[in-house]
């Protein structure tokens, strides 16, 4: 999962969260919104992280830092 | 290598971290980050041929390895440095973006001592005939 659709799935997931967190504040569940967005924000670092850290395992190994 | 789906990726990167920011500023920072990982894992391999071909430059040249091996190092540190302070700037924190800067020079400047000490010697060495 690399490229452009990794981009679009963190910017969707962030999309997603922010309309649920809307909802669940408007719904009056406003620490079930907190934590949707935590889940949320959660979850997008994670996929972000395995990125980043092929990205510095590649600067590493090239730069032999 | 071409630079068509370079700009393509930075450009909905940047309009993506644009539409997030309002709406979620932490998913925008990583939108931003995860679109600079992404274009600099499709420049490694180009990376790679010149930096090859600069070692083998400079082992024709007859300059000796372990200068390389700082310069190499010196670039690295600089290239990560500055993704993290550009990337800390952009989200607002100027002051954390200064830290690392600050770390990123004098990790430069102790990784480029060697250097020095052997330009040093190799001075009074001339001076002393």
């Amino acid at each position: 999962m690399s490229g452009v659709d990794l981009i679009f799935r963190v910017a969707g997931i962030g999309i997603v969260v922010a309309v649920l967190h809307q909802v669940l504040t408007r719904a009056g569940r406003e620490d079930q919104a907190m934590m949707t967005t935590l889940a949320g924000l959660v979850v997008v670092l994670v996929m972000v992280l395995g990125e980043i850290s092929t990205l510095f395992s590649t600067i590493k190994t090239m730069f032999n830092l | 290598m071409n630079i068509i789906p370079i700009i393509g990726i930075g450009l909905i990167g940047t309009v993506l971290a644009l539409t997030l920011k309002p709406i979620k500023p932490e998913a925008a920072m990583i939108v931003a980050l995860a679109t600079g990982t992404i274009i600099f894992l499709i420049l490694v391999r180009h990376l790679s041929v010149i930096i090859t071909l600069f070692t083998t430059l400079s082992n024709n040249a007859g300059i000796d390895f372990a200068f390389i091996e700082i310069i190499l190092k010196i670039v690295g540190v600089a290239y990560i440095v500055q993704l993290a302070s550009n990337t800390a700037t952009d989200s607002g924190q100027s002051a954390i973006a200064a830290k690392i800067d600050l770390s990123g020079k004098l990790c430069i400047m102790l990784l480029s001592l060697p250097i020095l000490l052997s330009l040093v010697e190799t001075i009074t060495g001339l001076m002393r005939q």
